[in-house]
């Protein structure tokens, strides 16, 4: 029996509008030895976020979408949240940029990620973010 | 927040910014197709190791061609871009 059998199984929660790229994390994490929930930006989905308090959020933010902004706000404003490590993903560079200028004020352990990205490179920034690396 | 938070998603959506999310999305998926067909062929016992090393520049194939593609698109951005998918940033 190895340390991922004996341990609970961190969760990472990833919440994205691609069935396609919420498919892939949910291999590649689940490989790693994570629980993994995901979810598009459905109206509850704050709430399920509350309630599981993932150790790990990844969050997408698409150009001229509002609800991952929204989303990203209330992780990093709202007490039940602010403490969840945050990976915020998005094929644009220039909102990538304006997210981590808010994050910089809003709480630590936020990590960043421009699609296409290096999957080992999330799997390694993800470790970093639950203290598994 | 800011006052200015409002303007992430309410200022008007440059047609260019569509455009690179648009190519930059299937990408997304064909390189993370790639990264789980690369991890599959490694883990198959049944392959020769003449076949996994084919399989695997196949692999690297498609990465190179993902590779190009998102420099012709970071060249669409006429410069703006910095891509910062190698460089993950902590607050």
């Amino acid at each position: 029996m190895d340390d991922r059998q004996r341990t609970p199984r961190k969760h990472v929660f990833a919440v994205n509008s691609s069935p396609d790229f919420l498919l892939i994390m949910r291999e590649v994490l689940t490989d790693e030895g994570y629980a993994v929930t995901t979810s598009d930006f459905e109206p509850r989905v704050f709430t399920r976020i509350v309630m599981r308090h993932p150790d790990a959020q990844i969050i997408d933010l698409a150009p001229g979408e509002s609800v991952g902004w929204d989303l990203l706000r209330r992780l990093f404003l709202e007490a039940k949240t602010t403490d969840i490590p945050v990976l915020v993903t998005s094929t644009s560079p220039a909102l990538l940029e304006q997210a981590l200028e808010e994050a910089a004020r809003y709480g630590t352990n936020r990590s960043f990620l421009t699609k296409p990205m290096d999957l080992d490179e999330l799997v390694r920034t993800i470790r970093e973010m639950v203290g598994d690396a | 927040m800011h006052a200015d938070d409002e303007t992430h998603a309410e200022r008007p959506l440059d047609p260019l910014d569509r455009l690179r999310h648009d190519l930059r999305s299937p990408l997304t998926t064909i390189r993370g197709r790639a990264f789980l067909l690369a991890r599959a062929v490694h883990r198959a016992p049944s392959l020769t190791e003449e076949e996994r090393a084919r399989m695997m520049t196949g692999v690297a194939a498609i990465e190179t061609a993902v590779a190009t593609m998102v420099a012709v698109i970071e060249g669409i951005d006429g410069g703006r871009a910095t891509d910062a998918s190698q460089h993950p940033d902590r607050s």
